[in-house]
């Protein structure tokens, strides 16, 4: 530590004696604003179908190619023939969806005229938590004609998996996201682009999602390399099947198979204590005892008892399971084999 | 610095950068920064340069703290609380302690889970137990056994928490990532905030990082993060404001200062000291006292109506907000000292704040009190059974002072009963015609829950006969019907006002007037009527009418402020209730008539001179609940059985009960 300390000082003595950063003329310095200017030109305001029953008929999007191809988010607003592409220099394409990735609820439309300016995605990177971020996107349609998108500033708060949950509003994607201390996710966003403060693309933002780890609104981009391949495929003309839903085991195991007994399940969230565990049975040979708590089974936490049901269901009784337990006090390892 | 062991030892926060401070500082972790693994930029050349800086010095800030800022898993518990779903994804922990101790918000926590388990900062998973919860602060602290080396938080100096405000801050949360902290910035945008209890920060604040730090950029912590809410107490409320642009954080050193009684397992809770301010607004000042709820700290320190608070905790109270910030940070079982002024001195004053009140009833002696050409005033009637007439008070006889202040109007006299202790004596001073004035102790009791007593006389200057003259009232842009009643004589005495909300549909003029004039006449009421405007059913916007009712009738008459009721017919009687509740200052009794009451629900306590009387007629089957939720809550209750009553049908209430009760709440 003092070591380190000492090392500080000097640099700070160099950094001191040295002349700092002259009070430049801003214009010649750079900034945000230089960065926004070019960046936002290559965003564009979608408008399609909807406009009843509370879908909104426009959302955002952005210019991925010279030849005017443009990313956004497959939604009901590409439910038409003739989309609407307007860019802030006042230019009005005539788009139609190229193709889609039902994974990523992504979409390509192709335009009838090249782009006056785009993202290059050779040139996409991978962003850090705590850097600055811009957000730019039509949110709540704000926009119209040549004006510029909304611009908004934030912090990348954290690099995540969206997660799935059971009955609630759920994502169909799954996958890696960054997610941002600004308001950036509302209506008309989904599709914006996510840059850092030199206006390299960092991401898309997402549709409107409610977290179902914490329960509220979260806003979040899809990282570009996270689509990169999806944009390649299309851009290549070939089309992207629907991944399969997880699949049950064929012979899924089940909490008599293994000869567990839970206390009585009279909670929405009763927790997964062994009330038995029959003599002989696999459970048993596995040191498993009443009142044990099962925490994981796997890597999956278990927050109930329903949940637990649900999850051995997608394991085969001839698998091997690993349960993390509570026992009194103490975290124990139990592994579960036949 | 290569080794986390060694980056632990130097525990969360350093203070070097401390030293340099400003802008030298800003420069300087930023070329500390670039030596470490920072993201793949180009060297800082001049355009954006300071905003690269910036950056630079809040992800040093966010990495210098985020050590002890743990992951906390939680297992089974509720699914609801308040009605809303409980999220049961992972939360955010604080090392505060290095023998494990941890603290994190009460919001995470309020599912009650069967398990905690805490990844610590060296990536093992440890079971946790909930040590204490401090509630006037939202927050609980958790502790875990291990053997590995903690690291923890650092404080900020409190001590200039005034030069907090507007400084970069960096939220820190683990709720996405056991190994690496999410990190939001902001600038602190307040101190003292929610009476004193938290600071005030515009960086996102939410589920998703309650129960971390609030560091500034040397990564020392200022707050944990938590659900507080700015005005009001109850659970959970603070989240949401998750978008609001406005977050809090308890000062790490007020939670230091506590951790002792959290770590012997005191549960904390907000102190009260059970003054009663005549002027419940918080802007009223000076803090004159109507007195001190009986069996509080106030009580027990001697606080006597007419006291007026000059300072508290050490600092000067001038309005009632300055008082409610003195006591907001204060728990039960801490001392509060205050100074009173009470006949230009000033009397210094202490006690040891409680955690609940107990639950106040009103107050009675059982009599009937009325102004008179002697000094004092006359006792129109004593009640059979009273604490008046065991004491030996008498219709006729004067009182002219208690507990040795003179009374100069009734208000005085009714201030002080409502706060008497119900094991300490009044002591009246009585007049009787032929006698000298004596001493008399009275020992109030609580309010009967039955309807018991006598009424007083009438006024004899009405003569039989004598009129109710109708008048319409205006209430503005809303385009109900509303009528009054008013008694001959109204210029020359004190009124009751009886406000009625009948069945959606017409009460026609007559029918009130055949029903109520005589008692009105009588006894000095007026019998106000809002019809509802749509013949079938009341909106929640009409009760607003209900106050436009009271203000026309104050300005236009002199009102008895302890004769001001709300009653209601059939659904009407559900509107009088809400009207009733949204200026209880004001409302002295609710009358329900034939009003269906299975589903209401109560959840406000009784407090001394906003002590409010509710009727409730009707079958019995449909007011014993809430009768007793009332009741449990100190509000006296009177359940008047009837299953005859038909609320489109005034001639079908059982008015003499009705009247005996409006008559007998202006009694003592």
């Amino acid at each position: 530590m003092r070591s380190t300390a000492t090392v500080y000082m000097w640099l700070l003595l160099v950094t001191s004696g040295l002349p700092i950063a002259p009070a430049a003329d801003p214009s010649s310095v750079g900034s945000v604003n230089s960065v926004v200017v070019s960046t936002e030109l290559k965003t564009v305001k979608l408008y399609g179908a909807g406009g009843i029953s509370g879908l909104d008929a426009y959302q955002s999007g952005f210019f991925i190619s010279e030849e005017g191809h443009i990313l956004t988010v497959w939604s009901t607003v590409l439910d038409i023939d003739d989309i609407v592409a307007v860019s802030s220099d006042g230019n009005r394409y005539q788009a139609q969806v190229l193709g889609i990735d039902p994974n990523l609820e992504i979409a390509v439309l192709e335009t009838d005229r090249p782009a006056t300016s785009y993202f290059d995605l050779r040139q996409t990177r991978t962003a850090e938590v705590g850097e600055r971020v811009l957000a730019l996107s039509n949110l709540f349609g704000i926009a119209t004609g040549n004006e510029m998108s909304s611009v908004q500033k934030g912090v990348l708060m954290a690099k995540t998996e969206l997660k799935a949950r059971r009955g609630t509003i759920e994502s169909v994607y799954q996958g890696p996201v960054y997610i941002v201390d600004a308001m950036t996710n509302n209506p008309g966003a989904a599709g914006g682009a996510l840059t850092d403060f030199r206006g390299r693309l960092l991401g898309m933002l997402g549709k409107e999602l409610r977290d179902t780890g914490s329960n509220i609104w979260i806003n979040y981009a899809i990282p570009m390399a996270e689509l990169q391949e999806s944009i390649d495929r299309i851009l290549a003309g070939k089309s992207i099947a629907r991944n399969e839903e997880r699949p049950t085991a064929d012979r899924p195991t089940s909490l008599s198979a293994l000869g567990i007994v839970l206390i009585p399940n009279i909670l929405a969230k009763t927790p997964a204590f062994v009330d038995l565990v029959q003599p002989g049975s696999t459970a048993d040979r596995a040191g498993l005892q009443s009142d044990d708590l099962i925490l994981f089974v796997n890597s999956t936490r278990i927050t109930s008892q329903d949940a637990l049901r649900s999850e051995l269901n997608f394991i085969d009784r001839a698998d091997e399971i690993v349960l993390l337990i509570q026992r009194n006090n103490e975290l124990k390892e139990i592994v579960l084999s036949n | 610095m290569n080794s986390k062991k060694s980056y632990f030892l130097i525990r969360c926060g350093g203070t070097r950068c401390g030293l340099l401070g400003g802008l030298l500082c800003l420069l300087f972790v930023g070329s500390a920064g670039a030596q470490s693994n920072q993201p793949p930029t180009e060297a800082a050349g001049p355009p954006l340069d300071l905003s690269a800086r910036e950056e630079r010095g809040f992800q040093e800030a966010a990495r210098r703290a985020a050590a002890c800022v743990v992951q906390i898993e939680t297992f089974g518990g509720l699914d609801r609380v308040d009605e809303k779903r409980v999220a049961d994804g992972p939360t955010t922990g604080t090392i505060v302690g290095a023998e494990g101790w941890i603290i994190s918000s009460l919001f995470s926590l309020r599912q009650q889970p069967a398990s905690i388990l805490v990844t610590l900062p060296g990536g093992s998973r440890v079971p946790a137990r909930i040590v204490a919860r401090d509630f006037n602060r939202e927050l609980a602290l958790l502790k875990v056994e291990t053997d590995e080396e903690l690291p923890v938080a650092q404080p900020a100096d409190e001590a200039n928490a005034a030069g907090w405000v507007g400084q970069w801050v960096v939220a820190l949360g683990k709720t996405y990532s056991a190994e690496s902290a999410s990190q939001s910035i902001g600038i602190v945008s307040a101190v003292g905030r929610a009476y004193d209890r938290a600071v005030q920060t515009d960086a996102k604040i939410s589920p998703l990082n309650y129960g971390g730090p609030l560091v500034d950029l040397q990564g020392r912590t200022l707050g944990i993060l938590a659900a507080i809410s700015p005005g009001s107490f109850v659970e959970g409320d603070g989240s949401q404001l998750y978008d609001s642009g406005i977050g809090f954080a308890i000062p790490l050193t007020d939670i230091l200062e506590r951790l002792p009684r959290l770590q012997r397992g005191e549960d904390l809770l907000s102190g009260q000291l059970g003054v009663v301010a005549e002027q419940q607004n918080e802007l009223a000042g000076p803090v004159r006292l109507a007195g001190a709820m009986p069996g509080s700290p106030a009580a027990r320190a001697g606080v006597r109506p007419g006291d007026i608070v000059v300072e508290a905790a050490g600092r000067p109270v001038r309005l009632l907000a300055d008082l409610r910030h003195a006591l907001g940070p204060r728990d039960a079982g801490d001392k509060f000292e205050f100074r009173v002024l009470r006949d230009g001195q000033r009397i210094d004053m202490s006690g040891e704040l409680i955690a609940e009140i107990p639950t106040y009833q009103r107050r009675y002696l059982g009599l009937h009190l009325g102004a008179s050409e002697q000094a004092g005033w006359k006792i129109l009637t004593v009640d059979a059974d009273s604490p008046a007439q065991q004491s030996g008070l008498q219709a006729g006889q004067h009182i002219l002072a208690c507990n040795d202040q003179p009374l100069n109007d009734l208000q005085q006299l009714r201030r002080q009963i409502a706060v008497a202790e119900l094991d300490i004596p009044l002591r009246l001073q009585v007049q009787s015609d032929d006698t000298s004035a004596e001493q008399i102790e009275v020992l109030a009791k609580t309010w009967p829950n039955e309807l018991a007593g006598s009424l007083p006389p009438a006024d004899p200057r009405v003569e039989d006969g004598q009129q109710v003259t109708i008048v319409d009232i205006n209430v503005g842009d809303f385009s109900n019907q509303a009528y009054a009643l008013i008694p001959p004589l109204a210029d020359e005495r004190e009124l009751g006002l009886l406000l009625v909300f009948p069945e959606p549909g017409e009460l026609a003029r007559d029918k009130t007037q055949q029903q109520w004039s005589s008692f009105a006449s009588k006894f000095g009421w007026i019998v106000a009527v809002i019809n509802s405007a749509n013949p079938r059913r009341w909106s929640a916007e009409e009760i607003e009418l209900a106050g436009r009712v009271v203000g026309r009738m104050e300005k236009g008459y002199s009102l008895d402020p302890a004769k001001i009721v709300f009653a209601g017919l059939g659904v009407g009687g559900r509107i009088a209730l809400v009207a009733a509740s949204t200026r209880p200052e004001k409302i002295r009794g609710v009358a329900t008539l034939g009003t269906d009451l299975r589903r209401f629900q109560s959840r406000r306590p009784n407090t001394p001179l906003k002590s409010v009387d509710f009727l409730l007629v009707g079958p019995e089957d449909q007011l014993r609940e809430p009768a007793a939720q009332l009741i449990d809550q100190g509000y006296a209750t009177i359940v008047v059985p009837d299953t005859g009553l038909q609320p489109q049908k005034w001639e079908t209430v059982p008015q003499s009960k009705i009247e005996f009760w409006l008559e007998g709440l202006a009694r003592f």
